[in-house]
Formats: C-alpha cells, sequence, structure tokens
C-alpha cells in the first residue's frame, strides 16, 4: 500500500514551464524579440566555447528570469536541477582520464590503471558544463517567458508550412488534455491497486496507453464534429494578439549581446596575448 | 406570421454502420424560443443536434433556415453552422485553441471576416460570458463552469439565432448551473432561440415550456411540458419521470389534470387551491 502515492502527484515539466510562461514579468515583450534574443546569445555561449562566457551567461541569464521574468529562485533551481544533474555525470567521464601511469593534478589508482584529472581535462570538463549550462539558461529565458502560442505565431510568420503549425497547435492543446486523461487513469488505476508491485505497476501502465490511445481516436471523432460544426473548412486559424516590438526593449536585447560579445572578445584576446 | 428560424421537414438518418438514427423527424423552432429536448441516452438527441447544424447529412428530407431550404453546397452548409451553433456536452472536446481569446475567435476566422471584426466579436462574446479578464488564459487552467462558459462565448460570437445546448447542466455543480440558467435567460434577451437537451426534468421544467421527446430514434411528442408529463405511458416509453414538484403536488392532491412544474408555479398553486 506504500507504494503507488508519489510517482503520479508529480505534474509534468511542461505544466510547469507553461504556467510560469503565462505569469512571466517578460509577457509584454515581443516574442519574436525574445526568440532573437535568446537564439542570440546561445549562438554566441555556444560558439565561444569558453568556460567564463558560458558562466557568465548562464548567471546572468539565470538572473534576468529570476528579477525580470519573476520567477521565484527555488522554481528556478528545481528547473535547473535536472540539465546540471545529466550535466554533472556526464562532465564526471570527461575530468577523468584513464592512464597506465600517474600524471596530472589528481590520480587514483585502480589495480594496473590511474583515475587522473589533468589540467586538460579539467579545462574541457569546465568548458562544456558552463558552455552547456549557459546554453540551457538561454533557453530557459525563452520557455519560462513566452507561451507556446505566442511563440507558434512567430513561427507562422517566419513562413513555416501551415501544416506543421496547425499540428502544433494541436498537440500543445492535447498534450494537457490528454495528461489529464491519463492521470485520471492512473488515479483509477492505483484506487483498485493497480501499482501494487513494480511488476503490476508495469502492467497497469501499459494498459493505461493503450487505454489513451483508444480514448484518443473516440475522442478525435467527437473533436472533429466540434470543430465542423463551428465551420472549419481546413484551416485552423486563431486570434493571437502578440505584444508588439518595443525600441527599449529592443536596445536592451541589444546591449546584452554586445556585452556578452565584448566580454568573448576580451577572453579570446587575453589568450591571444 | 414570420418563417421559422429552423425547420426540418421528414428528416431520416441513418449511421454507417448502425441502425435508423433518426427517423421521419419534422420541427420547427420560432425566433427567440426556448425548447428543451428530452429522452434516454442514446435515443436520438446527439444525432438530432449534429443533423441541426449540418454536420451530419440527412439521407431524406430538407432543412431550412428562415424559410430557405438548404442543400449540402459549401455556401449554404457555412450558412447554416453560422445561425446555428451548437454547445457540446464536453468542453474538452470543443476547446480547440490554446488561449481563450483564440479559442473564441475560431468560429468568426473561420466566417472568413476581416480582422477587427474577429477581435470585435471575440471580446464581445467573452464580456458577454463575464470572462473578459481571460483573454490571454490557457483553457487548461479554468474550472468546469469557466469552461462551459468558454464554449458558449464560442457560439456567441458566431451571431447565431439558435443555439443548441447538449446536456449543458452535466458535470456542473448547483452553483454553476443556476449561474448557466442566468446566461440563458440573457440569450433570451437577446433574441437567440436555445434549444436545450437534458437529463434533468426540473431544469428543464424551469427553462422552458415547449419540450420534444425522442425515442429510439422518434419524434414521439413535440408539445408543451405540462402535456408532457401528464401522459403516463409516454413518460414510461421514454424513460422520462415527472419534475420533484409536480410528484409532491401530485401526492398532496391527486387526480389533476397537471400540476405546478417550478417553485413559482408551486407557490402559486399552493395559494390557489388552499
Amino acid at each position: 500500500m506504500a507504494h503507488g502515492h508519489h510517482h503520479h502527484t508529480h505534474t509534468g515539466g511542461i505544466l510547469t514551464l507553461d504556467a510560469l510562461a503565462a505569469c512571466s514579468g517578460l509577457r509584454g515583450v515581443s516574442p519574436g524579440l525574445k526568440m532573437v534574443f535568446s537564439a542570440g546569445s546561445l549562438v554566441l555561449c555556444v560558439g565561444a566555447a569558453d568556460a567564463v562566457v558560458g558562466a557568465a551567461a548562464a548567471c546572468s541569464m539565470a538572473v534576468i528570469i529570476w528579477l525580470l521574468g519573476k520567477v521565484p529562485l527555488d522554481h528556478l533551481l528545481r528547473l535547473l536541477r535536472l540539465p546540471l544533474l545529466f550535466l554533472a555525470v556526464s562532465c564526471l567521464v570527461i575530468l577523468l582520464e584513464c592512464t597506465r601511469v600517474p600524471m596530472g593534478l589528481w590520480q587514483l589508482r585502480l589495480g594496473s590503471l590511474w583515475l587522473c584529472v589533468t589540467a586538460q581535462s579539467l579545462n574541457r570538463a569546465a568548458t562544456l558544463f558552463f558552455q552547456a549550462m549557459g546554453a540551457v539558461c538561454c533557453l530557459f529565458f525563452l520557455s519560462t517567458s513566452t507561451p507556446m502560442p505566442q511563440l507558434i505565431e512567430v513561427l507562422r510568420k517566419c513562413r513555416l508550412p501551415e501544416l506543421m503549425i496547425e499540428l502544433m497547435y494541436l498537440i500543445y492543446r492535447y498534450l494537457f488534455v490528454l495528461l489529464e486523461v491519463q492521470r485520471q487513469m492512473t488515479v483509477a488505476a492505483s484506487a483498485r491497486l493497480g501499482y501494487d508491485g513494480w511488476r503490476r505497476s508495469l502492467t497497469t501502465a501499459g494498459k493505461i496507453s493503450g487505454g489513451l490511445l483508444a480514448s484518443s481516436f473516440r475522442r478525435s471523432s467527437a473533436c472533429y464534429d466540434a470543430m465542423e460544426a463551428r465551420g472549419y473548412e481546413g484551416r485552423l486559424a486563431f486570434l493571437c494578439r502578440t505584444p508588439k516590438l518595443r525600441l527599449c526593449h529592443v536596445l536592451a536585447a541589444t546591449a546584452y549581446l554586445l556585452l556578452l560579445g565584448l566580454l568573448i572578445l576580451i577572453r579570446k584576446r587575453g589568450i591571444a596575448l | 406570421m414570420t418563417e421559422p428560424i429552423l425547420q426540418l421537414e421528414h428528416i431520416s438518418y441513418t449511421y454507417p454502420d448502425g441502425p435508423l438514427a433518426v427517423e421521419d423527424l419534422s420541427v420547427s423552432i420560432e425566433k427567440g424560443e426556448r425548447v428543451t429536448v428530452l429522452g434516454r441516452n442514446g435515443a436520438g438527441k446527439s444525432t438530432f443536434f449534429l443533423l441541426c447544424n449540418g454536420i451530419l447529412e440527412p439521407s431524406e428530407g430538407t432543412i431550412r433556415c428562415g424559410g430557405k431550404p438548404l442543400t449540402r453546397k459549401k455556401k449554404d452548409l457555412t450558412e447554416l453552422r453560422r445561425r446555428v451553433g451548437i454547445v457540446f456536452q464536453e468542453a474538452e472536446n470543443q476547446i480547440l485553441a490554446v488561449t481563450v481569446e483564440g479559442e473564441v475567435s475560431f468560429g468568426p476566422m473561420n466566417l472568413g471576416l476581416p480582422m477587427e471584426e474577429v477581435e470585435r466579436r471575440t471580446v464581445e462574446a467573452l464580456d458577454r460570458m463575464g470572462l473578459g479578464e481571460y483573454g490571454d488564459r490557457s483553457p487548461q487552467y479554468l474550472s468546469g463552469g469557466e469552461k462551459k462558459r468558454v464554449t458558449i462565448a464560442d457560439i456567441l460570437a458566431m451571431e447565431p439565432d439558435v443555439i443548441l445546448l447538449d446536456e449543458p447542466t452535466a458535470s456542473l455543480d448547483p452553483e454553476n448551473v443556476a449561474r448557466l440558467e442566468e446566461t440563458l435567460d440573457q440569450l433570451t434577451r437577446a433574441g437567440i432561440a436555445l434549444v436545450v437537451s437534458t437529463h434533468d426534468v426540473d431544469f428543464a421544467a424551469r427553462f422552458a415550456r415547449r419540450g420534444l421527446v425522442f425515442s429510439r430514434g422518434k419524434l414521439v411528442a413535440d408539445g408543451s411540458l405540462e402535456s408532457i408529463f401528464s401522459r403516463q405511458e409516454l413518460l414510461e416509453e421514454a424513460g422520462l419521470r415527472k419534475p420533484w414538484l409536480w410528484q409532491a403536488a401530485e401526492t398532496l392532491r391527486p387526480g389533476e389534470a397537471s400540476y405546478p412544474m417550478t417553485m413559482e408555479q408551486f407557490s402559486h398553486w399552493r395559494e390557489t387551491v388552499g
């Protein structure tokens, strides 16, 4: 009886991001600008391949998300937890080198082999870590500040094929509908001890996926009726009032990108000197 | 007399893989009228709605809108869908967009209206449903009652003459049912005809004077609710019961032809019988 109460109480990451974007302090900023800004800083951060630039980008983006985006700090840390964990594990692998002789800054004997940390591997791991963290923060900036429909409308303006735009809208909408159905089915299943024990949990999860597919099929024809009833004739279009581009926002974004560029310049020239 | 808003003449429909779903159905709805549709699940109520709006193509019969017979041509269908809106039972199946504003604009967008007109209608429909502040919210964070109001705003934005509501009270709490009744009154005042299917006979009695009763794909009664609830054999055939107030009054004074159905009528009835 002790199992089965934990794994379905947490809500998916998408729900959190969606809710954060809906009440972000930056929701009044043009989504196109936010997209360009986030892509620009991402390119600078990845392109620079430098630990200091990465760390600066990561920290500044986190501060922007926190202070301007009004995302509570504990929410932000919870969001960063998963990529941090993933990165820490992969960077550990890069940090450690396996050699026949002890070398570098730190060694550990493993039978006839040595696990070493060299200055080179440390540099490589740190660069990768901060580069990736910077990139992650740039993307979190976009996803915590821009509601999905606004992003989709920007993509529509970028002349993405109509079919893809419609699919994005529908997938995004039904993601939430199906998540809710799945949650209800899971609760109903655990009420009948469907999650009692590992083996049974697995069977139940399988049955729920099947049920979800069946109910999606049933639902799709009802949804199509409802679309037709409102005159759907093959083009899915909604009113979407996106915030206008404002000069002060453009200037602020440009200033940030220039500063980041300047930092890269200083770092690169510093190495050259 | 003016032409009825919506007229179905000898309509029949068979589902591709099933038995006759609706047989020889003739109904007409007048401007601003309120009609309630009663009957068991699967008796043909939802099929009737889908036929009224042109989603299903009748195998026989004619549908008239404002006296004009409609064909299956695209122009006629668009006309029918603009004038006759359906509010579906499951809000989740109807809500399509990812913002409330986008959702309500879907109908007007499909009508091919200019953007300013789409925006005007969307804002107006949201205001009328008390959703003015909800424009950029996501539908998944709304309550059941709010979702129902969004689905009604969906249809209002198309500025229809008739709204068909499929079991609107199902899954609403009493507070939201009361609110829905106010909304329906507001729509009647705006001159929109309302056709509401329900299993709740007490709600039906509060809502309308006229009832349609479906049983096994046929319209078995079309008349005043008094006449419907006083026919015992009809109630049994369609699986209906009398409203509670009717039953209470009947217990007090058996043998009368008809009884009160709403609280108002009941108080009045008690005064007159002493």
